[in-house]
């Protein structure tokens, strides 16, 4: 596209910071299906997953601000926990605005609610969602900068 | 205007001889320019390096430009909406290519002093070529001659210009300034820039030369290494006799050994990047060269070569190409990398999907359509090696024994 008509569209977009996010989720099971909480800046999506699946959320945050990307796993109870039985989440895949890449899964930290029994060992580098509690991605916006940070895209003029 | 805006030749009104650094980046050439951009014009000859590579689906040096500014190949609009850049890019358009900006990147020439002939340079950036067609009385040499008595126009020999343009530079907010020549490591006002910024205290400057390699001087590097970053980028095209056949004057391993020495310095703020300009000369054996950074895990940063247009791989019969093939289909094979487009090009980690990509230009060229000028180009090719090759004693027969049938054609 000629980049006269993208200075046309630019004007709409310059407050206003479109932004596309997908999370690819995988129940990690051998009981039920997990019960989860997608939260994408000020949208959120319950669902039970019974399969592995694209959550995909748009929102229009405002420049300079901040988008937590957040999946929560809900209702663990303590006689799941003690059957032994898997009973988890994984955080596959996360896309933003159409780009994927490992690293943003891995910028990631799950910040568990710990059972009475386990030691609290605070957030830890993980995707995988073993207990319940909170996996948690904090971007800026505008998120292709963002991206370009995360992926060493190197220096950036300002 | 088909004017190169910046090329330093005394007949250009818009040169650092007669306006200021910034004087120049807010000139009517530099504004046309921007405009030209914002309408996406194929403007010969400034934007066909980058369209030669664009051309066989590959990312181009504008690609890697526009990366600082946060735009990405893979989704530019979107990502051009919402550059950091993006106000500056509007006020530019709104302002007949006017830029809010001062200068923050810049390339230097330093003049056409060098030690090498390469059949695809010209007088302008070769001392050694501007000679040689003194002797055969070419006017494209004398018009680069400019000051009688010097091989050729060298704006860094006048003091006062240089002075003038350092102190300019040291008063910019300039982040970033690439160095070309004639040969950088020979020319003594590569090392007074480096002399001048180390007075002036600006280690805060990043760094990036081209050098044909012949010549490796420690105490360069030494002062090189006082700065935020370097890029030491080394011409050469493959690691075979097509090097030498190319680069008139060079010793190839002298070149690889004067790597290996800049690679004992290697470190967090100093990159070593080879630095090819694939032409028809070349493409038989470049997948020597990607051999080479596959060994030494180094990058590659290069152009395809479409001025002077005889050397343009296309320019080869589909058949001889098609002989070519095979080398960089095993490469691409045997690295099984993704076809990335949004990489950083200078980050040393990417050395495997980079080198994959080049092989994939290599292999681009080789299955293009001819040009529908092949065979004039041909000719003018013939005539070209045959007129060089009796000034350094080279045979085009023996080294390009498929060639033979072109060769007796146009009478080499």
């Amino acid at each position: 596209m000629m980049l006269e008509r993208c200075i046309q569209n630019g004007r709409k977009y310059w407050i206003d910071m479109d932004t596309r996010v997908k999370v690819r989720l995988k129940p990690l099971t051998e009981t039920r299906a997990p019960r989860c909480e997608v939260t994408v800046g000020y949208i959120t999506k319950m669902l039970e997953l019974d399969q592995e699946q694209w959550i995909d959320i748009q929102i229009h945050p405002d420049r300079n601000s901040t988008v937590d990307i957040v999946v929560k796993h809900l209702g663990k109870t303590e006689e799941e926990f003690k059957s032994r039985e898997e009973l988890a989440i994984s955080v596959e895949e996360i896309k933003i605005n159409g780009i994927s890449d490992t690293k943003f899964v891995w910028a990631g930290k799950f910040h568990p609610e710990y059972p009475r029994w386990e030691e609290d060992k605070g957030p830890i580098d993980t995707h995988y969602l073993g207990f319940n509690g909170e996996w948690r991605l904090t971007i800026s916006i505008p998120a292709y900068t963002w991206i370009h940070k995360i992926q060493g895209l190197g220096w950036i003029y300002d | 205007m088909d004017q190169h805006p910046y090329e330093s030749t005394p007949d250009n009104p818009y040169n650092v001889s007669k306006m200021t650094i910034r004087e120049f980046y807010n000139s009517q050439p530099m504004k046309d320019a921007r405009m030209r951009m914002f309408a996406d014009e194929r403007w010969k000859p400034n934007c066909q390096a980058c369209w030669a590579f664009e051309d066989y689906g590959r990312v181009s040096r504008r690609h890697h430009a526009i990366q600082k500014s946060v735009i990405f190949n893979k989704n530019f609009q979107d990502s051009f909406e919402q550059s950091p850049g993006y106000k500056h890019f509007e006020h530019s358009y709104e302002n007949q290519g006017d830029s809010d900006k001062l200068p923050i990147d810049l390339h230097i020439d330093l003049g056409n002093y060098c030690n090498l002939a390469c059949k695809h340079c010209w007088s302008g950036a070769s001392s050694k070529i501007a000679a040689q067609q003194k002797v055969w009385g070419i006017e494209d040499s004398t018009r680069v001659m400019g000051d009688p008595g010097k091989l050729g126009w060298d704006w860094t020999v006048d003091d006062d210009l240089w002075n003038k343009v350092l102190t300019e530079i040291s008063k910019l907010p300039v982040n970033n300034i690439h160095f070309m020549g004639g040969e950088t490591v020979i020319q003594k006002r590569f090392e007074d820039f480096l002399d001048f910024m180390i007075d002036a205290g600006r280690f805060d400057l990043n760094f990036s030369f081209v050098s044909n390699g012949t010549k490796f001087n420690p105490r360069i590097v030494e002062k090189l290494k006082k700065f935020q970053r370097v890029g030491i980028e080394v011409s050469i095209e493959t690691t075979t006799e097509t090097n030498r056949y190319m680069r008139q004057g060079t010793v190839t391993e002298e070149v690889l050994k004067n790597i290996d020495l800049y690679l004992e310095h290697l470190d967090e703020r100093l990159d070593v990047t080879v630095r090819p300009a694939l032409n028809l000369l070349t493409i038989r054996d470049f997948h020597t060269l990607l051999r080479y950074c596959l060994d030494k895990n180094l990058l590659i940063k290069g152009q395809m070569i479409y001025k002077p247009r005889m050397l343009m791989v296309t320019n080869l019969p589909k058949d001889i190409r098609q002989q070519y093939r095979q080398p960089y289909v095993d490469l691409l094979d045997e690295l099984d990398q993704e076809d990335l487009h949004d990489l950083n090009y200078s980050d040393r980690h990417n050395y495997l999907p980079i080198i994959a990509n080049f092989a994939r230009l290599a292999l681009g060229s080789i299955d293009a359509d001819s040009n529908q000028d092949a065979e004039e180009q041909l000719e003018k090719l013939v005539d070209h090696i045959k007129r060089w090759d009796e000034v350094y004693k080279y045979d085009a027969r023996a080294v390009y024994p498929e060639w033979k049938e072109i060769l007796d054609r146009y009478g080499y």
